[in-house]
């Protein structure tokens, strides 16, 4: 339990050392790629296509629910917008100066996305399963 | 029971069944024909509890014939188990059954399966030596459907045909023994027929012509999916002395496919193939495949059908359309890469041979290929490429283009020849016309490992216009020439890595860049890394250059860990200083005006300033300037770093007559924004005094 406790106590520590707005070109680009990239994926969280990982990234949960002449389109928008999440965190570490927070700015994004997702809108919690908002 | 064996067996499993009709039916005619004549119902009943088969499970089984004829025929199963499926309570019922010692009818009936409910006719006819079977789902359906199966020997042989008009593809895939995870088939209209002739139990020739039509399948993660396809199969085969030789159509003329991570749609591809199956190994000796828009292949292979692995196989496929072929194939494979955002054009030509699970050799032609990227990274025109590969040998290929473009530098027309052997393909040497100089590669060699593709090689940059490449790669404009040695030059992992000293000559001095790494060239976000310095460079020729206020002298300038992310620097440990020597040292009024402006608060003492207009140039002993960038924040010093008691640092210390000196005081300025100024102070050739 004091190590639970410890942990979450890290844990929030860094949430708040960690300069979310810490920008840099690199920073920019990558949100305004995600920014235009999010209304194109919108039709696809709403029919519960695509859903956000507890992660911080986005996965075509079911492909069913998308048109068949649209599934490959849809892979290339997930995996773009995957590539531009995982380089978002990466660059925002290092703007802050420490690379090594990746991993936790990750999971602090991860937590905002879901928390940021609109009702209906697919989610997947800690343990894997997934839970629609 | 795997699939194929599966119908093999139930093929032998119904011959078994229809010997077993016949006996049965002997024993009924002997049972009736002893029967006292004065029995008010005839009844026969008989129960099995167990019947096993490889191919087939029944539990339960009772057969039933009641009443004087037209009697009532019934079979009840209390299970049916198919490979993995498994049916209860399924009934089978002939109201009226004419029953003769030739012949047994039954000119309605009626079959429930699960829950479908199917009627049914038959006529088993000894005379006649045939059995017809006439299956109809209930309730009848429009278009009608209809299956009808007859069979008739002679003797050990025997034939069937099954005709299908409007067949429901989906109740057939039904009895399919599918894994539950596999596809599932959601609709099929099928028509056509099928035929088998065969000895005893067993089958010698096999035709089918089936039309497929609505064809609509998915599987649970809708990964593998089609919907409204249409097929067309046309199979021929012939069995003798244990050898199967069969030839085969396959057109799919429409409906759309999407089998991660394609998507094809049916424009009357054809697939001809021909070929021998025996001892459990089916060999195709001839096959083509014609994808519409795209182009030809002819193969060859052999396959083993109980290890399910590919033995051997050729492929030839010359002309294939690029563009298609990149749309449909190359870049759905490389959706993380590079490539994915590529557009191509031009010919493909591919000869493959692989063997004893291993490839053996391949050979990719390209004619008159072009390749450009979506996002203005790279392209090249006219490519021209055989590469030939074998496993064992090496083998010698060419490569040309007539220009590219990379990052916006322009390559010119280029040859080189290349080898291939194993895994590794090397160029022994090449020279790679850039912008207005060259870029001379020497052992270039290239590893494909299983994190990807790693090359290297060594060589000499021939000087390139520093102009032209600031301008190629839209930064702030230089002058001079970039040449070098170029000792090692590496990329593993989406990094290159290079080794040794970059040189160039620039403003009549020396800049020299090392430690350079590049991360994720053709990423959204390259990361370049270096630390460059350059000494002994002309300010006379760098401030008219840029249009700064002329400053006559020389400096050496430092930039270490250079950091740059997407091109763009966001870390550096820079220094400038007088060079050492004896040269002229005079700043112009202009000049010290533009760096009191880029300075901000920078100041020069009231007594200098107010003669500043007075003189046209003024004399200096040195000067020294210092940034350590880190994000945004540049950390200015000058020719000595600023002491605790007094925050200015000096950037110009005076000499002689006149002579001025530069304090700075802010010790901290924002990077963009002192750009900004730079920039404006360049664009208008007059400082903003703030």
């Amino acid at each position: 339990m004091i190590w639970v406790s410890l942990s979450f106590f890290l844990y929030t520590s860094l949430a708040n050392a960690v300069d979310f707005k810490a920008s840099s070109s690199a920073v920019t680009r990558l949100k305004q790629n995600i920014k235009q990239r999010h209304s194109q994926l919108i039709p696809f969280y709403d029919s519960g296509a695509v859903g956000l990982t507890h992660d911080g990234q986005v996965v075509l949960r079911d492909a069913n629910a998308v048109p068949l002449s649209s599934r490959q389109p849809i892979n290339k928008l997930v995996a773009a917008e995957n590539q531009d999440r995982n380089a978002l965190y990466r660059e925002i570490a290092i703007a802050n100066d420490h690379p090594e927070w990746e991993n936790d700015i990750r999971l602090t994004f991860a937590q905002r996305w879901i928390k940021w997702a609109r009702p209906g809108w697919w989610y997947q919690q800690e343990n894997g399963s997934w839970q629609k908002k | 029971m795997k699939p194929e064996s599966f119908w093999l067996h139930s093929v032998s499993s119904f011959i078994k069944i229809c010997k077993f009709a016949i006996r049965f039916w002997i024993l009924f005619l002997v049972f009736a024909s002893c029967s006292p004549a004065e029995a008010i119902v005839p009844h026969f009943s008989f129960v099995l509890e167990n019947i096993q088969h490889p191919a087939f499970n029944i539990r339960s089984a009772n057969i039933r014939l009641t009443g004087t004829p037209p009697s009532a025929f019934e079979i009840n199963l209390g299970e049916l188990t198919l490979g993995n499926k498994k049916w209860r309570n399924l009934h089978m019922r002939c109201h009226r059954t004419h029953i003769d010692r030739q012949l047994i009818s039954c000119p309605e009936g009626e079959l429930r399966l699960g829950a479908q409910s199917l009627s049914l006719t038959f006529q088993f006819s000894l005379r006649d030596k045939q059995f017809d079977l006439a299956i109809q789902s209930l309730p009848l359906k429009k278009p009608a459907e209809k299956w009808q199966l007859t069979i008739s020997w002679q003797q050990e042989k025997w034939q069937s045909t099954l005709k299908i008009v409007n067949g429901d593809g989906k109740f057939l895939a039904d009895l399919l023994p599918w894994e539950d995870d596999q596809i599932q088939i959601k609709q099929a209209r099928l028509n056509g027929d099928i035929h088998m002739a065969g000895d005893r139990a067993a089958i010698s020739v096999l035709l089918a012509q089936i039309r497929v039509s609505e064809l609509s399948f998915n599987d649970v993660s809708g990964l593998h999916a089609g919907e409204q396809i249409g097929l067309y199969l046309d199979l021929n085969a012939h069995k003798r002395r244990d050898v199967w030789r069969w030839r085969s159509k396959f057109v799919w003329p429409e409906g759309e496919v999407f089998w991660q991570p394609f998507y094809f749609v049916g424009k009357g591809h054809q697939l001809t193939a021909r070929g021998v199956v025996h001892d459990q190994h089916v060999r195709i000796t001839q096959a083509k495949l014609n994808l519409a828009d795209m182009g030809e292949a002819d193969f060859s292979a052999l396959i083993n059908i109980q290890k399910r692995t590919l033995q051997q196989a050729k492929l030839s496929a010359e002309n294939l359309v690029l563009s298609a072929l990149f749309a449909n194939i190359i870049r759905p494979l490389a959706v993380e890469t590079a490539l994915a955002e590529t557009e191509a054009t031009g010919r493909a030509s591919i000869t493959w041979h692989y063997q004893d699970t291993v490839n053996q050799s391949l050979t990719v032609d390209l004619q008159d290929m072009s390749l450009i990227d979506a996002h203005g990274r790279f392209a090249v025109e006219k490519l021209n490429m055989h590469l030939p590969w074998n496993g064992n040998e090496s083998r010698n290929g060419a490569i040309q283009f007539a220009s590219a473009q990379v990052l916006g530098i322009s390559v010119g027309a280029t040859t080189v020849s290349v080898k291939t052997k194993g895994m590794t393909v090397s160029i022994p040497h090449a020279e790679i016309p850039v912008l207005d100089g060259e870029l001379q590669v020497r052992n270039f060699g290239a590893l494909l490992q299983p994190s990807g593709w790693q090359w290297q090689f060594n060589g000499r940059l021939l000087p390139i216009s520093m102009e032209k490449l600031t301008e190629s790669l839209r930064i702030q404009p230089m002058f001079g020439f970039l040449s070098g040695t170029i000792p090692k030059m590496s990329y593993a992992n989406s990094t290159i890595t290079m080794e040794g000293e970059l040189v160039s000559g620039i403003f009549d001095g020396v800049a020299v860049a090392r430690n350079l790494v590049l991360t994720g060239p053709f990423s959204m976000t390259p990361h370049l890394m270096a630390d460059v310095a350059m000494y002994h460079v002309d300010l006379d020729m760098l401030t008219r250059a840029y249009s700064f206020g002329n400053i006559q002298g020389r400096v050496d300038v430092e930039v270490n860990d250079l950091e740059l992310i997407n091109w763009e620097p966001v870390k550096f440990d820079a220094k400038l200083a007088s060079s050492a020597g004896n040269y002229k040292r005079r700043i112009s009024q202009a000049a010290v005006k533009n760096l009191i402006a880029l300075g901000g608060s920078s100041a020069v003492t009231v007594v200098q300033r107010s003669f500043l207009g007075m003189f046209e140039q003024f004399s200096y002993a040195e000067i020294g300037w210092g940034c350590k960038l880190r994000g945004r924040i540049c950390y200015m010093s000058g020719i000595r770093s600023p002491s605790k008691s007094n925050a200015g640092y000096v950037l110009v210390k005076g000499s002689g007559i006149p002579a001025i000196t530069i304090t700075g005081y802010n010790s901290e300025v924002d990077w963009p924004e002192l750009l900004k100024r730079l920039e404006h102070a360049i664009e208008s050739g007059a400082p903003v005094i703030h």
